[in-house]
């Protein structure tokens, strides 16, 4: 075989190889558009279904609500109870992350946009704020405090331990002044 | 007009007949031998007050405001204008220097007259606050008028358009550049408008309103002679040094002269003052010239909102219990502590703010080891005061809500609370006489339903509510139906709510009202317009009934100076205060004329005004209304039998005809 002869296997190969390495590098180029397997789990949706206890930080101090979570694939429904009245509530999961609002009535109606993520010790925590954003009355005890207050829920109703808000001792909350 | 109002215009009329004399001893020796056969035949008298008003703004200091008032002439104030502080155009004055600010170093424990000082080369450029654009959805400013008066129905309705205007246009925290010269700013007061960039009916930052803060801006000291002086000329450096962070340290690149989170917010803010002389607060200029104007009233304990609340109330400071009368600690974490953090320029560790999320805000001032005191209690010790501080108690010093709820149940949303108290108040005192009294707070009925204030929407001050702390009013349905209602009347009970009171002519003896977050004239968070337009539907409502015109004085005060520079003379009366001066005038058929009324007093001359209009006895023992009527020598700002609080009865005329 002249040097011609087996060259043509060569180039033959090596065209082969180099469309194979098109071909995986084309196949690597996907992946990186497309979920892999781990990111696929990062943006399945988490489990919340059930009740939670939550603790909300609001003006006055902590308060202690039930959550009760209704999950249809990445939608959240449910209700907010507290102080004896129950308020529907709608949101929506993308991965961890979760944010719902609760229309909250009375004289003057206003909604409450929770956003926060999941964890997989079944806690959720996270910060609330006025729907629609803008001022938010601080009162004079804490005026120097941005809006934005945080809030924390457990999973389940069974453990009836305190639900600790950042509000609680030895727990101060950094401010922010204004 | 009855005799007994003449013997009490006996009583005045011989504290101001004694004035000129105040340099002679036996002329004051004389002048007191006076006063005292007089009030025994006084207080067995009434005056045709049959109905006090007492109405609360926020956060002004008497310079801040008045501070280029001219008085109607034959009178006079004292001013930043009168001082040669200022000019008439807000500019340096001749006598500018008397209001210098500098800086000072205190960095290993704190102090309320540090040394170091130094002259500022300019002011820290003041910072912007307040909100930058308007919201249907939040208010403060409101987009839409109708929406806005749906949401604040109680100012009069010319004031209504200024609910949707003044939006700051600037980040908070970034240099106000609305200020003429924001950044090149002279060491001392600075005219906060200027009829352009930045108008009167602008939102505006808010200082620092707190009690070692503001100790140590008025940087008061005493001689070994026992002379004291308030130097009031620390008041920017505290403003940008103290933080705020409750033992956090400050943030990296931490500065007094920049923007941002790197600063507290807010440069120099403190030395901002309103020129009425240009046009500023119109309306309580008017009211200044044609009713009385005070200007040495004070706020009665150094810092902010609460404390000075319960000053009216209790004529007290406020301590610490078991929530059963029973004197007890608070936990570690919610003890003041302004002493500087290592490496610092006076950053304090636990700086008073945090309220019902945290911070420390008690302190034993009988105890010269606790942070903080002994520095106070050392400057009375050389006046021969004493800091009127019980052994083991830890009084209330800025912030902290009531014990209750509105609906009587125990606040427990927070452990910053201070626990239910069964301490006297003003109000057991007109109880116990068969007087009515009732706190009419704004936005009560929302907050009813709201108890939690977790509606962002809800501006009720339940801090401002002097028997929301007691246990003798909230665990008793009736009595808060009978001593606490709103503005308004409440559509789920039917009770009824001041205006209706004032038409219907059921207005109790005493009223304290409490408009709500939006219209408190607090800066950043409410403007003064707003405030003013408040008080001028409430004036106008009373005036509307003449029977009860004839019979009532409203009094204008605000609870505290809310951090504002303010050049007065300040009284040591205990480890709590006074403080700076308030604006305040007095509303009635019998203080017309546009007088300038001059005599010391602070929230608990009000009380000292309703006892001695009703014949009353002091609130308690130790209560700050067991202190005299002042005396004065040739100063007639300074008691020279301090210390001393006027009582108020000296601002009116009762010989004054209905008109």
């Amino acid at each position: 075989m002249n040097r011609r002869g087996w060259m043509k296997p060569i180039l033959f190969l090596s065209s082969l190889l180099a469309f194979a390495a098109l071909f995986a590098g084309s196949t690597q180029a996907s992946a990186n558009d497309l979920p892999s397997t781990s990111n696929v789990a990062k943006l399945k949706p988490a489990k919340v279904d059930g009740k939670w206890r939550i603790a909300w930080d609001v003006r006055a101090g902590t308060v202690k609500a039930i959550l009760d979570l209704k999950q249809h694939a990445d939608q959240v429904t449910g209700t907010f109870q507290e102080y004896g009245k129950t308020y529907p509530l709608t949101g929506s999961l993308q991965g961890q992350n979760i944010t719902f609002d609760v229309p909250f009535g009375g004289p003057r109606p206003y909604t409450i946009e929770f956003k926060g993520t999941v964890d997989r010790k079944k806690k959720m925590t996270g910060t609330s704020a006025l729907k629609g954003g803008g001022h938010v009355f601080l009162g004079h005890a804490n005026e120097i405090q941005e809006p934005e207050r945080p809030w924390t829920a457990t999973k389940g109703l069974k453990n009836r331990g305190p639900i600790t808000g950042t509000g609680l001792p030895g727990k101060p909350p950094k401010d922010d002044d204004d | 007009m009855s005799s007994p109002s003449f013997l009490r215009m006996s009583l005045h009329s011989a504290q101001r007949a004694y004035l000129p004399i105040g340099k002679s001893v036996l002329g004051t020796l004389l002048a007191l031998a006076v006063i005292a056969a007089l009030s025994t035949i006084v207080l067995a008298q009434n005056t045709p007050i049959q109905h006090v008003i007492v109405v609360f703004g926020e956060n002004r200091s008497f310079d801040h405001v008045f501070g280029t008032y001219v008085p109607p002439a034959g009178q006079t104030v004292h001013n930043l204008l009168s001082e040669g502080i200022v000019n008439p155009d807000g500019t340096p004055g001749k006598n500018y220097k008397k209001a210098h600010q500098y800086e000072a170093l205190d960095t290993i424990t704190y102090e309320i007259s540090p040394t170091g000082k130094s002259l500022f080369a300019y002011l820290p450029p003041p910072l912007a606050g307040g909100d930058e654009y308007c919201s249907d959805t939040t208010g403060e400013p409101f987009c839409t008028e109708s929406v806005a008066v749906a949401a604040e129905p109680n100012l009069s309705p010319a004031w209504d358009q200024y609910l949707i205007t003044g939006a700051t246009g600037i980040p908070k925290k970034n240099f106000d550049t609305r200020i003429t010269n924001d950044q090149n700013l002279p060491p001392g007061p600075f005219q906060l408008t200027n009829g352009t960039t930045l108008t009167y009916d602008d939102y505006a930052a808010s200082p620092i309103h707190r009690f070692y803060q503001m100790w140590q801006q008025t940087d008061c000291s005493a001689n070994a002679k026992g002379v004291q002086t308030c130097k009031s000329d620390l008041f920017p450096w505290v403003e940008v040094s103290a933080g705020d962070s409750n033992g956090a340290a400050p943030p990296a690149g931490f500065t007094w002269f920049g923007e941002g989170s790197t600063t507290t917010g807010e440069g120099a803010t403190s030395m901002g003052f309103y020129n009425v002389a240009q046009g500023d607060a119109p309306y309580l200029t008017s009211l200044a010239k044609q009713y009385t104007l005070l200007d040495n009233m004070h706020q009665s304990v150094m810092g902010g909102t609460g404390a000075n609340h319960i000053a009216l109330g209790y004529a007290d400071a406020m301590a610490y219990t078991n929530g059963n009368g029973s004197i007890a600690t608070p936990p570690s974490n919610q003890v003041e502590n302004p002493n500087p953090q290592p490496g610092t320029n006076n950053y304090y560790t636990q700086d008073g703010y945090g309220g019902a999320l945290g911070g420390g805000s008690y302190t034993s001032c009988a105890q010269e080891s606790q942070p903080g005191v002994k520095p106070i209690v050392t400057y009375l010790g050389k006046l021969g005061l004493n800091p009127n501080c019980d052994d083991g108690n830890y009084y209330l010093l800025n912030n902290y809500d009531p014990g209750y709820n509105g609906d009587g149940t125990l606040e427990t949303f927070t452990p910053y609370t201070i626990p239910p108290t069964t301490q006297r108040h003003i109000g057991d005192v007109l109880g116990d006489a068969g007087l009515t009294y009732t706190f009419f707070g704004e936005q009560w009925n929302l907050y009813l339903t709201d108890l939690a204030l977790q509606n962002p929407l809800d501006d009720y001050c339940n801090i401002c509510n002097v028997f929301q702390y007691a246990t003798d009013i909230m665990t008793n349905p009736a009595q808060i139906s009978a001593h606490i209602q709103d503005l308004t009347d409440n559509p789920n009970t039917g009770a009824l709510g001041f205006f209706s009171q004032v038409a219907n002519g059921t207005l109790p003896n005493v009223s304290i009202i409490q408009p709500s977050g939006f219209a408190d004239g607090h800066p950043a968070t409410s403007k003064l317009d707003l405030w003013e337009g408040e008080v001028n539907n409430i004036i106008t409502a009373v005036q509307a009934n003449p029977t009860l015109w004839q019979s009532t004085a409203i009094i204008l005060i605000f609870d505290e100076g809310g951090g504002y520079y303010d050049s007065g003379y300040i009284q040591p009366i205990d480890y709590f205060g006074d403080g700076t001066r308030m604006p305040s005038l007095i509303i009635s058929p019998y203080t017309t004329g546009g007088n300038v009324y001059h005599g010391y007093a602070d929230h608990v001359s009000i009380d000292k005004f309703i006892e001695a209009n009703w014949n009353l006895p002091a609130i308690s023992f130790r209560s700050r209304d067991n202190l005299p009527n002042p005396v004065y020598g040739s100063d007639p700002y300074v008691p020279i039998n301090g210390p001393a609080l006027d009582d108020l009865m000296g601002a009116f005329n009762f010989s004054l005809a209905k008109k």
